[in-house]
């Protein structure tokens, strides 16, 4: 085996072995520590991991490598002097336990052996998950090396490559950078023509406008060309020969008509661009908004929901600004600069190079200038949003500043920032008017040139004196361009980069995807089955264990377990906000991930600790889930849920405006708006999630009855602090740390001495009593 | 729905939350504690005279910008048996004897995996984000960034953060420490 090896590289490829050792790391691995490696009799072919950590186990930045095969994990160290060597190496069996432990900046590796814990290295943020993965991929091994009967199924190699591929899926393939989360599309090196052609694909559909447009465009620029002639004429056969005199009103008319026609043109242009515009932007927008929709909670829970309404507001906001404005002036600008520098080199080829000659120093300089005074604004800005975001934060906490007679303070505090803001908009507007002024200077002195040089041109009779005042005027209108010009490119990234944020959203795979053969099934029994699920939001720290429950149809099971336990998380499963990572879940028999996720979504209703309630009315509230429902029945809805009464009294009964904007209710009421609207949807399997932990005593006992009115006839699964809720449950199932370890009635429950449940019970018992509640 | 009526004792009247170990303060007496590291990645282990060894715990800072060097924390280490229980708090590293002192200091060097930035090798800026070259006491390293007006975070005192894209942290100590190109860099962003 060494000798084909070392056959092979004498012959063609030297770095073959390298490429495979690549292939199971993130990057490359240098030579050296495959030379270290292959030392230790570790091959590539054999080995499945070995990725450098970010930090070596003594924390400093020279790395360390970690490498596994079927067998053993190892460490490599590279030197001061850049050699490598194996500093660590254990056998897999003898890992009883694999665990990180997270720290401030980074986190360990921690391996349980049969001598203790032991830290084998050290990782940055960015690598927590990628090392969580590989630990749990070490103690899987373990258990497959030490008990190969009840081993957990799949191979070290498969595991391995999978949190390998997770890892790689987060950076960019070409420039290694970190990719914004859920895409895979590169902010640095998405091409700008890609992103224009995606922004040009949703015009398509108005492409009619844009040939529109672009006449428009082209013939107003060549109108704005004329004056000048008109100008020249005037000034060499009417004002110097007053035989012409005639002509004068004519020329005159002339000119205001083009002038007037150049005006029309240009409000008609600018029109139809904003109309365009405006309906591009849009339909990206009811496209991101559509595709957020389908998108599941794990991708709100990665994204804040602010980010998001900034991509879906702010961005399209920018691109249609690009739209409307952009694309319109650099068009015109650049059809303008074109055609102006074409008539000066026509009109007189020697003056036109002189004065075009410099353009390119021209706009470099500025192009200088304006990143100069950007950066100097962008510090502004920074000062001056955190003295608008102070007064928000002393304006709304007014009173807390008043109660602890903080004033005097206050005012210091905000007047350091108005100081810091006050230096920075001095420095930043001399700036701007220092540079500014300056490059406008040079910029005109090409108009010195042409006076001084034109001057003699016309002396040689190679120039009209009309021709030279239109020559002038020429120049001109060159100059606004041109500096628009220089700031293009800013502009267009910007809007560039607006535009392709949107489309990361659109990019963003679902990752609740209903199959093209997804059953239907709008009417459902309600049996649920829930089989050996495992299941973590980081595939590396399971929350849920093997957890296996049978909810008969129409009766009601209560999940019991402190706060942590996992309780939330599997009815989240059951409704599918999440896949599982092993197991099923069925449904009438049929698993989750082959129902349509609309006729599932229909059959469960959630009533929650936190009850978000639309702006709208309270009736439109609660026919949420039903919008043709008549009055009646809303009616109804509120009355089985004990909301009637106090919706009564309100300004406007059930016209009252609720939500962000509308009245203030109280947990209690607006859980038993949530209430009717369940009702009303009539589901046949009812999730409560706490529904009565936010309210006190009195307030629960209205919600109480409310929910036996709710739970009749449906499979509930029901998660309560107050054990006292579940009294009705046919089951309880006692969850913790991710496992059921108790199963069975309030009866069978109590009976066990030494029982979770039992405590849980007698605790809560105890405390009433001493605390005089209840009873 | 009969199993309700032989219950043991109804729940009718359980109207409170569960029940929850109050939190607190357990001062550490420093002329009790010894500290031991046994070195190649083994956890530190900490023993209170007359009363017990803990043997694998971490510290943390209470206050890591105001008093870096007092409010340590104590927790037990992940073991089989145990998992970050709070053991106690730490007035000040200084009262400890010398080698416990050592010893509570590179327990804290592993908690915390902040570089100290010696020098600002290199800043180029985007339009969206912004790369940086560092030295640091643990070696050189090249971070990107978002939004540098926002992730670099100045405080008065000339200490500064920095927070890169994957959330990891650098800290200035001080910038008066800076070399003039280094801090000629910063000034770009701060
Ligand atoms: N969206 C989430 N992302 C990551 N971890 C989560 C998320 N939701 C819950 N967890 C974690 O999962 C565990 C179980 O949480 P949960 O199911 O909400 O518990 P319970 O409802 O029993 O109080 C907790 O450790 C919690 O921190
Ligand atoms: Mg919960």
């Amino acid at each position: 085996m060494l000798d084909t090896r070392s056959t092979q590289a004498h012959h063609a490829e030297p770095d073959s072995d390298e490429k495979r050792w690549d292939e199971l790391s993130i990057g490359p691995v240098p030579d050296t520590v495959a030379r270290a490696l292959e030392a230790a009799r570790f091959h590539p072919e054999s080995s499945h991991f070995c990725v450098p950590s970010r930090f070596s186990p003594e924390g400093n930045y020279r790395g360390a490598w970690m490498v596994a095969d079927d067998a053993r994990v190892a460490v490599v160290t590279v030197n001061g002097a850049g050699v490598a060597e194996v500093t660590w190496e254990a056998s897999i069996s003898e890992v009883r336990q694999a665990t990180i432990h997270s720290v401030t900046g980074g986190g360990s590796l921690i391996l349980h052996l049969s001598d203790g814990p032991k830290e084998i290295t050290r990782f940055d943020v960015g690598q927590t998950s990628l090392f969580g993965g590989f630990a749990h991929c070490l103690k899987r091994q373990s258990e497959r090396l030490n008990d190969p009967d009840n081993a957990p199924a799949g191979t070290m190699r498969a595991e391995c490559r999978q949190v390998l591929e997770k890892q790689r899926a987060l950076y960019c393939s070409k420039c290694r950078r970190l990719l914004p989360r859920n895409t895979s599309i590169c902010r640095f090196c998405v091409e700008k023509g890609s992103t224009l052609r995606r922004i040009l694909t949703f015009s398509l559909p108005y492409w009619r406008y844009l040939a529109l447009m672009a006449f428009l465009m082209v013939g107003g620029t060549a109108l704005q060309l004329i004056p000048p002639q008109i100008t020249r004429v005037l000034i060499d056969d009417v004002l110097l020969s007053p035989d012409q005199q005639h002509r004068l009103l004519g020329l005159v008319g002339l000119m205001a008509f083009v002038m007037i026609v150049v005006c029309g043109v240009g409000i008609a242009r600018a029109r139809l661009g904003i109309w365009v515009g405006c309906h591009v932007t849009n339909d990206v927008q009811a496209r991101a908004f559509n595709h957020l929709q389908a998108l599941s909670l794990s991708f709100f829970n990665k994204q804040q929901t602010g980010a998001l309404m900034s991509r879906v507001n702010n961005d399209a906001r920018q691109m249609q600004g690009f739209l409307v404005d952009g694309i319109q002036y650099t068009a015109v600008n650049i059809l303008t600069v074109i055609g102006v520098a074409a008539v000066l080199i026509w009109m007189n080829p020697f003056l036109g190079m002189l004065v075009l000659l410099p353009t390119p120093f021209v706009v470099l300089l500025s192009a200088y200038v304006w990143r100069r005074i950007g950066r100097r604004f962008r510090l502004l800005w920074v000062a001056m949003a955190s003295v608008t975001s102070y007064l928000n934060d002393a304006l709304s906490g007014i009173r807390v500043i008043k109660s602890f007679g903080r004033e005097e303070s206050e005012k210091e505090r905000f007047s350091r920032r108005l100081a810091h803001a006050r230096s920075r908009t001095i420095a930043a507007e001399q700036t701007w008017q220092t540079l500014v002024p300056i490059l406008n200077l040079i910029v005109q002195s090409s108009l010195l040139l042409v006076w001084y040089f034109g001057a003699f041109e016309v002396y040689g009779g190679r120039l009209t004196v009309g021709g030279l005042v239109a020559y002038v005027g020429y120049l001109g209108m060159i100059y606004g361009p041109l500096q628009l010009l220089t700031r293009l490119n800013d502009w267009l990234t910007r809007s560039l980069t607006a535009a392709a944020r949107i489309f990361e959203v659109l990019d963003t795979q679902a990752d609740i995807e209903e199959k093209s053969d997804a059953v239907a099934m709008p009417d459902v029994s309600g049996n649920i089955q829930v089989r050996n699920v495992t299941f973590g939001y980081e595939k590396h720290l399971p929350v849920l264990k093997h957890v296996s429950l049978d909810i008969p149809a129409g009766e009601m099971v209560g999940l019991v377990g402190k706060s942590g336990a996992g309780k939330s998380t599997l009815i989240n499963l059951i409704g599918r906000l999440y896949d599982v990572d092993e197991g099923e879940i069925l449904l009438d028999g049929v698993n989750l991930r082959d129902i349509k996720v609309q006729h599932l979504r229909q059959n469960i209703g959630f009533v929650l600790q936190d009850t978000f309630l639309f702006n709208g009315t309270v009736a439109e509230n609660i026919a949420y889930a039903r919008p043709n429902a008549d009055r009646v029945e809303v009616l109804k809805a509120a009355v089985s849920a004990n909301a009637h009464g106090f919706i009564m009294n309100l300004p406007d009964g059930y016209d009252t405006i609720v939500g962000e904007r509308g009245a203030r209710l109280s947990g209690g009421e607006r859980q038993r708006i949530a209430i009717a609207r369940t009702l009303l949807q009539d589901p046949k399997i009812l999730i409560l999630d706490e529904a009565t932990s936010s309210v006190d005593t009195e307030t629960e006992a209205r919600i109480q009855h409310a929910l036996a009115h709710l739970v009749r006839g449906r499979t509930t699964l029901a998660i309560a602090h107050r054990l006292s809720t579940l009294r009705h449950a046919t089951k309880l199932v006692v969850i913790e740390d991710g496992e059921i370890v108790e199963e069975g009635t309030h009866a069978e429950l109590m009976s066990r001495e030494d029982g979770i449940y039992r405590k849980l019970v007698t605790i809560q018992t105890e405390w009433s009593r001493v605390i005089g509640v209840g009873a | 729905m009969n199993d309700r009526n032989n219950a043991p004792h109804e729940p009718e009247d359980t109207n409170l939350t569960v029940k929850v170990e109050p939190e607190k303060l357990i001062w550490l007496d420093p002329q009790r504690l010894s500290f031991r590291d046994p070195g190649a990645g083994r956890p530190i282990s900490m023993t209170i005279a007359d009363d017990r060894t803990y043997r694998s715990i971490f510290a943390l800072r209470a206050f890591p910008r105001q008093e870096p060097n007092g409010f340590i924390q104590i927790f037990q280490g992940n073991t089989d048996e145990t998992r970050g229980e709070m053991v106690g708090m730490i007035r000040g590293i200084a009262q400890l004897r010398q080698s416990d002192a050592e010893t509570l200091a590179e327990a804290l060097r592993r908690s915390y995996l902040v570089p100290r930035i010696t020098a600002i090798l290199e800043l180029e800026e985007h339009r969206f984000m912004a790369r940086w070259v560092v030295d640091t006491d643990r070696g050189v390293r090249s971070f990107d960034m978002y939004q540098p007006h926002r992730n670099v975070i100045g405080s008065g005192s000339g200490r500064v953060l920095m927070v890169d894209v994957e959330e990891n942290r650098y800290e200035i100590p001080d910038v008066e420490d800076l070399d003039d190109a280094s801090r000629r860099r910063l000034d770009r962003v701060l």
